[in-house]
């Protein structure tokens, strides 16, 4: 790509962007009126009240819940269909056909699964688990799938030269080549489900989100700043935990 | 004995949650029949109003593209402010990639949200949401990949007595240009995904069909409208990755 070619992309996306003018708010001095009410008035997302801290605790940690709860099942759940997935450790229509399933599964969003859960089990935490669960189920069979697929031959072979059986050959051989790698894709799928758990209560799913739900619907932003913050402190230390794990994993 | 003992927590933690959040199957197949309801209500699929709610799609399309764009465009400069093998100031470095990972714990939805309620419920609230999420994510690829520049490619700018600015577009630019072109795609492909959801909770663009066709309870019109939006995620993520996969390659 020389210079040229760059400018020609950069003058054709700079056109489409303004095509978007069209959404473009009126502007007027209410509006800003109502933006600087909003982000540091009284009342403001920058004047957080932190007297609501006992709600927003309960609120991440039944989220923090939700987000373990659904990651252990979808755990449990990929690793069985990982490796049923996987093209060397199960015949050929078995793993096409659970890899099929899997893409289809993938992109279904979580939030609309959410809903369709809560149709199910009525509104509240166990609904946003099985969206969690069943959405990272597809993701994490994937990875499973992958991991798998990618499995060193040799001491598969010396289990089966030695008279072991399927499943010892699984349990000694295929099982410990696969887990460290696996507890780590676990661990990031964690890390992306404890954002998910804390959105998903917007639809009523439980979780922090049913209490941002109501403080945003009240206008009540000073609440909605200091769930705000609740969520960026709980987020950032998951990751933080998560990474540290991991990197003495791998 | 170590192992043991944090399996054993981790099972305590999980079965605690469990109990906290009131996991029960017995719920999940109760309510079976309402979910099978549900989803037979969404077929067959209603694709009469799919030509009418058309430019919908073409307006969640523009919002996810023109994100892209700005979130690229702020992305870059970040990107080589965060990253230590090009700006040589600790403090810099540090103070951008705290805010980077700050940015990253805000989930798309909960920005849109913030958003829709500081410039209305219109698609401009849902560029700015998105701009700033793929800001995110996009400055964090591109700061890891500068971070694995060999930075002897640079000595002979060096040499010669280039200067920083100099440094950055004959040495860094040309190198990690088709990564960055290949993470403004896949950033792309989330955008469009995030573009639809978004929608829900008041963003524009095709969502709001969405939200609207849920509270009407006409489910055969929503499963059209998600048939749709798969079939045009499909094709976009075909040809992406197609066009990454080139990129990264050569």
């Amino acid at each position: 790509m020389n210079n040229k070619k760059i400018f020609l992309l950069l003058f054709i996306f700079i056109l489409i962007g303004l095509t978007t003018n069209e959404y473009l708010p009126e502007t007027n001095n209410k509006g800003q009126e109502i933006f600087t009410k909003i982000l540091s008035g009284e009342n403001g997302l920058f004047n957080p009240d932190f007297s609501i801290y006992q709600n927003v605790a309960k609120g991440l940690l039944e989220s923090f819940q939700i987000a373990l709860i659904g990651t252990v099942f979808a755990g449990f759940f990929s690793l069985i269909l990982g490796i049923l997935a996987a093209e060397n450790t199960s015949p050929k229509p078995v793993s096409g056909f659970i890899k099929f399933t899997l893409n289809a599964i993938r992109t279904i969003p979580e939030i609309l699964l959410a809903i369709i859960f809560i149709v199910g089990v009525g509104p509240g935490a166990f609904a946003g688990i099985l969206a969690l669960g069943f959405h990272s189920t597809g993701t994490l069979s994937k990875l499973t799938a992958e991991v798998t697929e990618s499995i060193n031959k040799g001491p598969i072979e010396a289990v089966l030269a030695v008279g072991g059986s399927q499943i010892s050959v699984f349990r000694y051989s295929a099982l410990p080549q696969i887990m460290p790698e696996f507890v780590s894709i676990l661990l990031y799928r964690f890390e992306i489900n404890i954002r998910a758990a804390s959105v998903l209560g917007m639809v009523g799913a439980g979780g922090i989100g049913k209490t941002l739900f109501f403080a945003l619907m009240a206008r009540n932003w000073s609440h909605v700043g200091t769930i705000l913050i609740g969520i960026i402190i709980v987020v950032t230390l998951v990751d933080y935990i998560s990474g540290r794990i991991r990197s003495n994993l791998v | 004995m170590n192992k043991k003992i944090t399996i054993l927590f981790f099972v305590a933690l999980f079965l605690w949650a469990c109990y906290e959040t009131e996991v029960s199957f017995k719920s999940l197949i109760n309510g079976f029949a309402d979910v099978n309801f549900f989803i037979s209500e969404m077929f067959p699929p209603d694709f009469s109003e799919v030509s009418k709610v058309f430019p919908d799609f073409i307006t969640t399309l523009k919002m996810a593209f023109v994100s892209t764009f700005y979130g690229a465009f702020l992305a870059y400069p970040i990107a080589i402010l965060a990253a230590n093998t090009v700006t040589k100031t600790k403090f810099l470095n540090v103070f951008f990639r705290v805010f980077l990972n700050l940015v990253r714990t805000i989930p798309d939805l909960l920005l849109a949200a913030l958003c829709v309620a500081l410039f209305g419920a219109n698609p401009f609230a849902g560029i700015i949401a998105l701009s700033f999420f793929s800001f995110g994510i996009i400055s964090k690829l591109l700061y890891e990949s500068l971070e694995s520049l060999d930075e002897n490619s640079l000595d002979p700018i060096r040499a010669v007595g280039g200067s920083w600015l100099s440094k950055i577009k004959y040495g860094i630019a040309p190198a990690v240009l088709p990564q960055f072109l290949s993470y403004c795609l896949y950033v792309f492909e989330i955008n469009i995904r995030a573009a639809a959801i978004i929608g829900l909770v008041g963003a524009g663009g095709i969502g709001t069909w969405l939200n609207i066709n849920f509270d009407l309870g006409q489910y055969n019109k929503i499963s059209s409208l998600l048939l749709t939006l798969f079939l045009i995620v499909a094709t976009i993520d075909f040809i992406s990755s197609k066009i990454r996969k080139r990129l990264t390659d050569s």
